[in-house]
């Protein structure tokens, strides 16, 4: 028998009794992260490749939504710094150890390929606002300009988009992977299921808001391969885990059994992989309109529960294992202790 | 890179947590927060039971992940020392440090929204004295100094003693060792 025990107060609600330092702003982020990765990769690619007429979604609209995205993406990233006046901080340096330095790089990267690319797409994604914006008296003219600048700038910019879209997206994971002391992040598979996971949703989106059914049709078959590759790394980190170190197989217990367990098996695995698997392989020779869109929201659904059970499941794991004697529930009790009587 | 450890005797150390009194008063630690704590080890079967006490804190580990994982060079070491500091003016509270440590110890979330931490007490260091909690242990089972010096007395002890350190198998690299 070995058993460890507090003979103090470990007092100190981020670790105890568990890790609890990042939550649904994180999750959020990560998910909107990859998302906005997968929408860039695939509007960049329809440009590159000529298929805009084929794509129009993906080509013109989607990277506007994408950096509408980001944006509060980024918001809820903001959120979760606990010193929020020191945020500019992360552009004094790249500290080139720290995957949070690179990702703060890469998304000040991003956004100006993201703004060219939604500007080149909005004369004809969005032919309403680009005539507001283009009649505007004297910033009108100036508005066109920049509209033709972006024009001009489509080529690099959407290879641009593809490059730093598959950074973002592999950016997310490299993030929880390299921190060693939390078993359960720590494998380099994390970074490609977040790629692939975040291509997916990009994909699903355009499955859900194009108005072209052959657009939808490319967009779900694309999908079914990354649902498919999703599901093949998710093996492949599972295995990864099993035969790891003991931290390892008892950091993947969070999802074979433990407290991850229910949302993972009965959650992410039937609603974010194979439903939509089922439903994108029956529409293989012919896109339906509602059973797309339902695969669709699943895929995104599932995008946003894998990150917050990815997020959770690394929180509860790590080297150290002590037990807390400490109820800190009990310090509220204390203004209820009578005042001792003055007359004793 | 001078390297500083801190090496506690389970044998003497009696579980009192005067250390864990004596930094709260030396570092002004908020209420209800702590920097070092004291652990109660029971291994073996019943009857036979053995119960050892351990002090714990910042390990300031000589490859700090903690300071590799800090994304605006916050976390850093003191003085080209293994003493990791965390510099309030640049920390934007992103908590990536507190997931990095294998410890658990890069605890505190402070209130104005930035990391402390256990600094061995650098402010005593930098005078050439023992941090707060080796110098008030009563049992005098703490002690603090250059293990790389054959000559101090935690070389000695990490000489002459049996000792040990928190899951070195992390690859940390921890400076806090404890005697048995």
């Amino acid at each position: 028998m070995h058993e460890e025990l507090l003979a103090s107060v470990m007092a100190n609600p981020s670790v105890v009794p568990q890790m609890a330092i990042w939550g649904w702003q994180i999750a959020v982020y990560l998910f909107l992260g990859g998302f906005t990765a997968g929408l860039m990769v695939f509007s960049g690619w329809t440009v590159l490749s000529g298929r805009e007429e084929q794509a129009p979604f993906a080509a013109r609209r989607a990277p506007m939504v994408a950096f509408i995205a980001l944006s509060l993406g980024m918001t809820t990233l903001f959120l979760d710094l606990s010193h929020k006046l020191n945020v500019w901080r992360f552009y004094t340096t790249l500290h080139v150890t720290s995957p949070m330095s690179w990702g703060s790089w890469v998304l000040v990267l991003v956004f100006p390929a993201l703004i060219v690319a939604a500007l080149d797409g909005l004369p004809l994604g969005f032919p309403g606002l680009a005539a507001r914006l283009t009649g505007l008296p004297k910033l009108g003219k100036w508005a066109g300009g920049l509209l033709g600048l972006c024009r001009r700038l489509r080529g690099p910019a959407a290879l641009l988009n593809v490059a730093l879209g598959m950074a973002l997206g592999i950016y997310t994971g490299i993030l929880l992977s390299s921190f060693n002391a939390r078993p359960f992040w720590h494998s380099a598979l994390l970074g490609p299921l977040f790629l692939v996971s975040g291509l997916s949703t990009g994909a699903a989106m355009m499955v859900l808001a194009s108005p072209k059914a052959g657009e939808r049709h490319m967009f779900g078959r694309i999908d079914l391969g990354l649902i498919v590759l999703e599901s093949a790394i998710l093996g492949l980190y599972m295995s990864d885990m099993l035969t790891g170190d003991l931290v390892q197989q008892q950091a993947v217990g969070f999802l074979l059994g433990g407290a991850g367990a229910r949302l993972f098996w009965l959650g992410f695995v039937p609603l974010g992989l194979g439903v939509p698997l089922l439903l994108e392989a029956a529409m293989w020779r012919r896109s339906l309109l509602i059973p797309g869109a339902l695969a669709a929201l699943m895929v995104l659904s599932g995008g946003f529960l894998l990150r917050g059970i990815v997020i959770a499941g690394g929180q509860e794991t790590g080297w150290v294992t002590l037990q807390n004697q400490f109820n800190p529930a009990l310090l509220g009790q204390l203004g209820a202790i009578p005042a001792p009587d003055p007359r004793f | 890179m001078t390297r500083y450890a801190m090496v506690i005797d389970t044998k003497t150390c009696v579980g009192c947590t005067d250390c864990v009194d004596a930094c709260r008063m030396e570092n002004d630690v908020p209420a209800g927060l702590c920097y070092d704590w004291v652990v109660e080890a029971t291994s073996g079967t019943y009857p036979d039971l053995s119960t050892e006490f351990r002090s714990e804190r910042c390990n300031h580990c000589s490859h700090p992940t903690c300071v590799e994982a800090c994304p605006t060079g916050a976390s850093q070491t003191w003085n080209a020392s293994n003493i990791v500091v965390v510099d309030a003016t640049i920390c934007t509270g992103c908590k990536a440090c507190i997931a990095a440590c294998p410890y658990d110890a890069r605890l505190i979330m402070m209130p104005d929204g930035y990391i402390g931490k256990c600094t061995f007490c650098v402010q005593r260091v930098a005078k050439g004295l023992d941090p707060a909690c080796v110098s008030v242990c009563p049992a005098r089972a703490m002690y603090f100094g250059l293990p790389d010096d054959p000559g101090s007395e935690v070389g000695r002890l990490l000489a002459t003693r049996d000792w040990y350190t928190l899951a070195p198998e992390t690859g940390n690299q921890p400076n806090v060792y404890y005697l048995r």
